[in-house]
């Protein structure tokens, strides 16, 4: 389970933390179970964890990289969605799955609801005629290696937002939007996806930024909808002015 | 990319995936570039074969060479049809950039997150091509029957339960087995490898593992490799007096020298007295414009920022970690096994690199291979007019073996956690950049022993169905000791250092007796060896006078 985790041979102090645990096979509800931990300074939540599997806690989580690009272990620590891999250890720290979700086990949850979105999304290129790519704008090149790209999917995001509930379709919430704008700007994506982006509800995002102060690697969902939003109401008020005046508008409002 | 390019000969695919599809393995964590485009006019296929072999030693199978690097440029275009956006120059074509042991840049990139805009493009079409797939769910066994490939054995790590999955072809794309030794990323733990063995197939070159030079050592908080664009943009190493070391080992190519290389550099510069204080070495690109850091190297400078260093302003302290297993499940250039209907693609199958790999070779070994394996294999299946009989009873044997390793006589047997980590450090310690004889047997003695007396007594204590990692770790610790036990044993046999494998006692290459791959195969339940010489059908080492003068096992 667990990754290989250097020798802890210089502890600096010992740290207590609680995690919550539930076994569908032997518990009826979920419970915390509190343990000690030594603590060497920069520790990370998944060393901890780590240290307790290693010490025959059973304890069930998922974790891969370990390094923020798999996206795997995003969990409830002190009652904020965050990464295990790169949150410090706090003493004390309170660790729990992530609540938007139903508990598989332990810090486990089922998110099987997401990859059924992504389809119904089609997040992928609808391609149409052109199927190599010529030029590329540099900003779009800049947005990718910058933002899209570094998306890694840990539905962090999605937990903070208070506007998006991962399994109602009323607003599918900021990781969603990121791919909708990381398509958007894809050159060879022919689906209109501002529109898409207001279908599924980008109207209702309160740019309150939360999505942006948990994002683990530092991107904001919440700048992309709302550049999502002004091309989509562009798009409309063009569609709007052909139709009054019969041609296009002199300039972009 | 198997499952992709099997799917669009109009195959039925199912993936088979121990993690969750798009962020298990190791793929995602690969942060530097594919090796696919010749941008420069004096750049040819050719030139980066030759490349290859060198870094190689000349242990790779040329014919799989050239099918990677002929093959490379054609396939990158398509990721981006799945959805993928690489960096571009202002006149339209590809960015590329350098990586140690190539001569010239041909790695195309998206910053410094390569492998997972990869696995972006490849996971959503999967999706649109609605190929089915099985998350969290591990093989156990392949079954093989008259001779051919018929199915596997598949465990559901979320339930508990075991499953026949009858298939006319199987695709092991299953990642090396580098997490046998403290691999950061360590989910590659050599399932596939293992696999393959048991069901007959050739293993090859498995004593070279390769030693990541920069993987984050301290903070102890930090994690996982800095990737090699780290020193392809320009980063120094720095022993602890401040000085390049690099350019006393390696006067031309200074940082830019090889993996197998650089790692034994840093290891010499340690050992003698040299290294920073956590017991790596210093690394720093600070002497760069903060706006290149920025734009080159984003992820590597934010993942530092949040223990509280500034790449941009100081060093940060590295060391040598195993990072790749070069060797592989033996394949030719369809990317069949020696078992019919059995394929290997990508880190699992050995013989494209040799005795050492170039950086970001490995995403276009997982692309130009996948796509075949998946393309032969579909024909392969297609073609099989015969149907495929089930065979649940394999499903019971394994469900029988696993009650037995969960059998309540045995509550009070081996902890695995401890007995893993034992195994983890000592691979590391008689296995890892040095190696000498008495190391190597001291290893090949633990692992004898082990099972001798700890296999039969390994008790899985966690009684639950659903997710029961514990039971994993044992299922694994089988595998574990096969990859071991294969890696340790082609190390003793090779007395010379070539590429990764470094021998104290046998410092030198030696191509007179070593220019051959040493092959394991199971026959009759029995562990077999053979070695194989290396042929030279197109190119030969006589056209390289200075490497072949030399007895230095590196390029």
């Amino acid at each position: 389970m667990s990754s290989y985790l250097q020798p802890i041979t210089k502890p600096e102090a010992t740290y207590t933390i609680h995690v919550k645990r539930f076994n569908p096979e032997s518990n009826a509800q979920a419970h915390w179970e509190t343990y000690r931990i030594p603590f060497v300074r920069t520790m990370t939540v998944i060393q901890a964890l780590e240290y307790l599997w290693d010490q025959n806690t059973y304890l069930a989580f998922r974790a891969n990289c370990r390094e923020m690009t798999c996206g795997s272990c995003a969990m409830l620590i002190n009652g904020a969605p965050g990464l295990a891999c790169m949150t410090l250890l706090q003493d004390g720290s309170r660790i729990e799955p992530l609540a938007n979700y139903s508990v598989l086990k332990d810090l486990i949850v089922d998110t099987s609801g997401i990859e059924r979105k992504y389809k119904e999304l089609e997040f992928w290129p609808k391609l149409e005629g052109a199927t190599k790519i010529s030029g590329v704008p540099r900003s779009v090149l800049h947005d990718y290696s910058h933002i899209y790209s570094r998306c890694i999917e840990c539905y962090v995001c999605l937990e903070a937002c208070p506007q998006s509930d991962a399994e109602t379709t009323q607003f599918d919430g900021p990781m969603f939007m990121l791919q909708i704008a990381r398509l958007s700007k894809h050159p060879l994506d022919a689906k209109n996806r501002p529109r898409q982006a207001i279908e599924r509800g980008a109207l209702s995002c309160v740019n309150c930024y939360e999505c942006a102060s948990v994002c683990p690697v530092g991107l904001s969902p919440a700048s992309e909808i709302g550049k999502l939003r002004r091309r989509a109401f562009t798009q409309d008020f063009r569609n709007f002015w052909r139709k009054l005046v019969g041609k296009e508008p002199a300039q972009t409002p | 990319m198997a499952a992709i390019a099997a799917a669009r000969q109009g195959a039925r695919v199912l993936v088979v995936d121990k993690g969750q599809l798009g962020k298990s393995g190791c793929s995602p964590n690969a942060h530097g570039g594919i090796a696919a485009w010749y941008k420069r006019t004096q750049d040819s296929y050719e030139i980066h074969m030759h490349d290859t072999l060198l870094s190689g030693g000349f242990l790779n199978d040329q014919e799989l060479v050239r099918i990677l690097c002929q093959s490379a440029s054609r396939l990158v275009p398509q990721l981006e049809q799945f959805g993928c956006l690489f960096n571009r120059d202002p006149d339209g074509s590809y960015s590329v950039r350098n990586f140690g042991g190539h001569q010239y840049p041909r790695s195309v990139f998206c910053g410094d997150e390569t492998g997972h805009e990869m696995m972006i493009g490849l996971r959503r079409e999967i999706l649109r091509l609605g190929i089915r797939h099985l998350d969290e769910v591990m093989a156990t066994r392949l079954v093989v029957e008259n001779g051919a490939a018929a199915g596997a054995v598949c465990w559901d790590v979320a339930n508990g339960s075991f499953q026949y999955v009858k298939a006319p072809a199987i695709v092991l794309a299953t990642g090396d087995a580098a997490g046998i030794w403290p691999s950061a990323s360590e989910r590659q733990r050599g399932d596939g490898i293992a696999l393959a063995l048991e069901a007959g197939a050739e293993l090859m070159d498995m004593e070279f593992i390769q030693y990541h030079p920069t993987h984050a050592w301290w903070p102890f908080g930090v994690r996982g490799s800095v990737s090699e664009s780290f020193r392809a943009e320009g980063g120094h190493l720095l022993n602890s007096l401040g000085e390049r070391f690099m350019s006393q080992y390696d006067p031309a190519q200074k940082e830019l020298a090889t993996r197998d290389k650089v790692s034994i550099c840093i290891y010499r510069e340690i050992l003698a007295g040299r290294g920073a204080p956590h017991g790596g070495i210093y690394a720093s690109v600070a002497h760069l414009p903060a706006r290149l850091i920025e734009e080159r190297l984003p992820v590597i400078l934010q993942k530092y920022l949040n223990y509280g260093i500034d790449i941009r302003k100081g060093p940060i302290e590295i060391r040598p970690q195993p990072h790749y297993l070069n060797g592989g499940i033996k394949i030719n250039g369809n990317a069949q096994t020696s078992v019919p209907g059995l394929y290997a693609a990508g880190a699992a199958a050995g013989g494209v690199h040799g005795a050492n790999r170039l950086g970001s070779n490995s995403l276009t070994d997982i692309l130009v291979f996948g796509e075949i394996a998946g393309r032969v294999a579909a024909d392969e299946a297609l073609r099989r007019t015969k149907p495929v009989p089930e065979h649940r009873e394999f499903a019971d044997q394994e469900q029988r073996r696993v009650a037995g390793l969960m059998s309540a006589e045995k509550k009070s047997a081996v902890s695995l956690p401890a007995l893993r980590r034992k195994h983890i450090e000592m691979m590391d310690r008689h296995m890892g950049v040095l190696r000498n004889e008495s190391g190597i047997k001291t290893m090949l003695k633990e692992i004898e022993d082990t099972r001798e007396s700890c296999l039969s007594q390994i008790a899985v204590r966690d009684t639950s169905t659903k997710y029961n990692f514990e039971l994993r770790d044992a299922l694994e610790m089988f595998f574990r000791l096969t990859i071991e036990e294969i890696s340790t044993r082609g190390a003793l046999m090779r007395q010379e250092s070539r590429g990764c494998h470094f021998r104290e006692d046998f410092p030198g290459r030696d191509d007179e007796n070593w220019l051959s791959n040493i092959v394991f195969y199971k026959s009759d339940g029995e562990l077999r060896h053979e070695l194989r010489k290396v042929s030279f059908p197109s190119v030969q080492m006589k056209q390289f006078p200075e490497y072949a003068q030399s007895n230095s096992p590196w390029h």
